[in-house]
């Protein structure tokens, strides 16, 4: 009697509630165009150009998890697609070198998030705001608002763009390699449950002995390297280092990351749950185009996708990002850390001892409350 | 109900029930269970009433529903010879809250806060008129009879000032007043004194009693039952759901109180443990567990102690003594400066709450302080979170059965309710949080445990629980020292009393050779503090309790 019942709990919408709107959307899609939208061409399309969507949204959930926002994400795989693609055009046309310095670049990204969110103590939300605006800026003066194919085109292109398995690119099975990765981290491991508890109350993590800000940082360089490699394979998907592609991936990004929090695991961000909000979202955008609907209707589907991810956590009373609200909302909370600000009881009576009282000014009377 | 000690006189009945709450054969149930059974009684207008009973006693569901939030399945609530149905008629009637965290904005002023909830004054073209508003506020403490807090953020006024603003704010305007619409007629105080001194606290009595001679009724919710007997005339008392009894505050005691919240039998087990045990006197030649000479903070300044193997230590003082910081400080979890110190037995040139959890020492705030359990972690979860390595392998992986077992283990030992190891540990009842929190830290084994407000905020069964767990930790060798401005506490579990003040060690008491009262540890507290001119002076007076 007691598996169906947890098989019942573990297949609720409150659950899983994205695989039945996945499912629904794939349905709605048959039915209005069975012949384009119904066959291994989708699915190829839908994984092989949101893979790279979704290893941002992976790397993403290990700062939200920790109680930090990373607006720079975009902006990041911005920088290390750019940065590869410069490299091949200007030091060496070694795909793999190319792919290195990507990565090095974003690290470097990750290195300076690191010094305004941890170092000067900037509110994630900010700082990284900021972060993004200048990586974008400086994204632009490398590419001087061009776009870069000089030995993009390539190798490089061949290698990371193209080649396939089953009519899979490599950015495919790096997200599902990286969904494992972060699963085996974050739910198997005790750094993994450090970095939950890190983000829903800091100080029970601190107090506890954890060193959060060596594991925010952490966190940081992860979201930097995730979106680094998502960079690296847009580039080489596009067979150009494109200045402009990079900020576009921040608000799907988001939107699978919140989306997927909703997802079997009770409002926690999980590397799963965004798995499957980014598929979710790849069909929608694709069944939305291949049903002839405007090009523009995609980004409003992703706008409301984030807005009704975020309302379901709250109205399941999930809290993926207490401290994040904290943070914000609640300025007394961030001054009641201070110990001193805690709760303080007076003096109480002892059974069979004296019991003086303390007094001010003036001997207090008994209240004259009037009752007799 | 049948209580042979509850003298179950209904007197309060009697007097200007017009504008008083009745509470008309009420009874409520969720999902399908009564949580009030058949409750009757009154709180008259004008008047200080007590509402007691331990946690899940039915309190807050029969405040709730003065409120005119919830609707009992049977009878109803009268305020002022209304029926309450609603929160909107409550409102209008002046039903008023002060709710424990007041409900004020940091950043702002007195007079700012002093609008929330109410209406503002506007002048001509709409904006806020805010000499008319402060106008309004300086009527109030004027009728409170107590000085008009400064023109500063709520964030820079004492404790006392900001419980005042509250009342002050719920009071709204002089009854019978031109605009009398606005003023209170009933105002529930739930638990104000929470984060008081005993100085303040009087002062906050003494402003109640003014409201009081005002016209203006009053329901007092309080764990401190001595604060009950000193402010309330009448206190009606609660458990699991039944109206046990009315008593009069004059001719009352508090273990009558106890026994009524308790039943006969738990108030009996509840003396029992809270009754001074003798120990063995520690001797001065047991290893040091814990050592800090010249200990510095923003409120310590130059302490030195040291907690031996097998001894359990209080720390007591007023607020801004240094106690509130001592064990953090201890534990490094304050940035603070020392010239030695030595921890779990070695001494370290830095310490911070890691570094003493590494040497197996550990620090526990006190429940409904920040730092203590993650409400969206399970009851495992949060059993397990300082005791991670011990249950991971290689890889930090955590071996999951491991991990089960021991929070099955701590929760039976504890008997911490529910025994679900998967259970949301935000639905726990403050007591067991309580019990979490310390059965987390007593999973590591600790060497020395650094406990502040070991029982602030916990029902009476529980610290009976709590505080034998804690002798028992000692007795078998481990080193406690808490923090707590309950003197009871320091009472009934210290081998040694440090008093602190002004951020040194003003007093030693040892247990054995010092004579450890609450007079001689309030003595101590006041000691040489230049507040002295008028503030606080212990006196003779005993409160008369029976």
């Amino acid at each position: 009697m007691k598996l169906p019942n947890q098989l019942k709990s573990k297949l609720s919408v409150r659950v899983i509630g994205a695989i039945y709107v996945w499912i629904a959307l794939i349905v709605l899609f048959a039915i209005l165009q069975p012949a384009t939208f119904f066959n291994y061409g989708t699915v190829k399309q839908v994984l092989n150009e949101y893979a790279v969507t979704g290893l941002v949204a992976l790397g993403l959930i290990l700062p939200l998890a920790a109680g930090l926002y990373d607006l720079s994400v975009g902006a990041i795989a911005g920088l290390s697609g750019i940065g590869s693609a410069w490299f091949l055009a200007h030091v060496s046309a070694n795909p793999f070198l190319a792919l290195l310095a990507g990565l090095v670049a974003a690290l470097l990204a990750g290195g300076v998030n690191i010094i305004v969110v941890i170092g000067m103590k900037v509110d994630s939300f900010i700082g990284t705001l900021a972060t993004g605006s200048i990586i974008t800026a400086v994204v632009t003066a490398i590419a001087g608002d061009n776009v870069i194919t000089q030995n993009v085109n390539g190798s490089f292109q061949v290698d990371f763009g193209i080649k396939s398995v089953l009519g899979m690119t490599l950015p495919v099975g790096l997200m599902l390699v990286g969904m494992l990765l972060l699963a085996y981290l974050m739910e198997k491991t005790a750094v993994g449950r450090r970095l939950y508890a890190t983000g829903y109350e800091t100080e029970v993590a601190r107090l506890g002995g954890v060193n959060v800000d060596r594991l925010r940082m952490a966190t940081l360089l992860g979201s930097s390297l995730f979106a680094g490699l998502a960079g690296v394979c847009e580039a080489a998907s596009l067979g150009a280092g494109d200045p402009t592609v990079g900020p576009a991936y921040l608000l799907p990004a988001f939107a699978a990351a919140f989306l997927g929090a909703t997802q079997f695991r009770g409002g926690r961000f999980n590397p799963w749950g965004t798995v499957v909000a980014v598929l979710l979202l790849g069909t929608g955008d694709v069944g939305l185009l291949i049903v002839g609907a405007p090009a523009w209707t995609p980004s409003i589907f992703e706008g409301l996708l984030l807005i009704t991810a975020v309302s379901l956590t709250h109205a399941h009373g999930l809290n993926p990002l207490r401290s994040l609200r904290n943070r914000f909302g609640n300025r007394q909370a961030s001054a009641d850390v201070t110990p001193s600000a805690g709760g303080a009881q007076m003096v109480d009576e002892v059974p069979q001892a004296a019991t003086p009282t303390l007094m001010v000014n003036e001997p207090t009377a008994k209240p004259s409350g009037g009752q007799a | 109900m049948a209580d042979p000690t509850a003298t179950t006189t209904t007197s309060a009945a009697t007097s200007a029930v017009d504008s008083g709450i009745i509470i008309d054969h009420v009874t409520m149930a969720f999902a399908g269970r009564n949580v009030l059974h058949d409750v009757s009684m009154t709180f008259p207008a004008a008047t200080v009433t007590g509402l007691i009973g331990h946690n899940g006693s039915g309190k807050s569901t029969l405040v709730r529903i003065i409120a005119g939030y919830h609707k009992p399945v049977w009878g109803s609530a009268w305020l002022g010879g209304e029926r309450v149905d609603s929160p909107v008629t409550a409102a209008r009637l002046g039903l008023r809250f002060v709710h424990q965290d007041l409900g004020l904005i940091p950043e702002f002023t007195p007079v700012e806060n002093f609008g929330i909830g109410g209406t503002y004054s506007q002048t001509r073209v709409g904006s806020v008129d805010w000499k008319e508003q402060r106008r309004r506020m300086e009527d109030v403490y004027d009728l409170l009879d107590c000085p008009v807090p400064p023109n500063k953020p709520i964030s820079k006024l004492a404790a006392v000032e900001r419980s005042l603003i509250a009342i002050a704010r719920a009071v709204r305007a002089r009854p019978g007043d031109a605009s009398s619409e606005d003023a209170a007629r009933f105002i529930v105080l739930d638990e104000p004194t929470t984060t008081l001194e005993a100085a303040e606290a009087e002062q906050l009595f003494r402003v109640v009693n003014t409201m009081v001679g005002a016209g203006i009724g009053a329901l007092f919710i309080s764990h401190h039952l001595k604060d009950v007997l000193n402010l309330c005339s009448g206190v009606h008392v609660l458990r699991d759901g039944y109206h046990i009894g009315t008593f009069d505050c004059q001719t009352a005691t508090r273990s009558m109180l106890v026994e009524a919240m308790l039943g006969a039998e738990t108030a009996a087990a509840e003396r029992e443990s809270a009754k001074v045990v003798e120990r063995r006197h520690h001797s001065a030649s047991a290893a040091p567990v814990v050592d800090v000479k010249n200990l510095t903070s923003i409120s310590l300044h130059g302490v030195d102690l040291t907690l031996h193997k097998g001894e359990c230590v209080a720390v007591v003082g007023l607020a801004g003594s240094g106690r509130e910081e001592i064990t953090y400080a201890l534990a490094g979890a304050i940035p603070i400066g020392f010239d030695s110190m030595m921890v779990g037995g070695s001494p370290v040139s830095k310490i911070s709450p890691k570094v003493a959890r590494q040497h197996r020492v550990a620090l526990a705030p006190g429940n409904r302080l920040p730092g203590t359990l993650i409400n969206d972690f399970s009851l495992r979860e949060n059993l397990t979170l300082v005791s991670l390595e011990e249950l991971s392998g290689r890889g930090s992986f955590i071996n999951k059965q491991r991990e089960r077992a021991k929070a099955r283990e701590w929760i039976r030992r504890f008997d911490i309710k529910p025994d679900d190891t998967d259970y949301g540990s935000r639905y726990l009842s403050g007591g067991n949080k309580q019990k979490l929190i310390i059965a987390k830290w007593l999973s590591i084994g600790p060497q020395a445990m650094l406990i502040d407000e070991p029982i602030a905020g916990v029902d009476v069964g529980a610290v009976a629980m709590l505080f034998d767990t804690l002798r028992t930790y000692v007795a078998e060798g481990g080193s406690l020292l808490f923090s707590t401005s309950e003197l009871d506490d320091a009472l009934a579990l210290a081998d040694r009393v440090i008093v602190l003040n002004e951020g040194r060690v003003i007093r030693e008491l040892i247990r054995g050779t010092d004579e450890i009262t609450e007079t001689s540890l309030l003595l101590a507290m006041v000691e040489g503090s230049p507040a002295t001119d008028s503030t606080v002076v212990p006196s003779s007076n005993t409160v008369t309790a029976g």
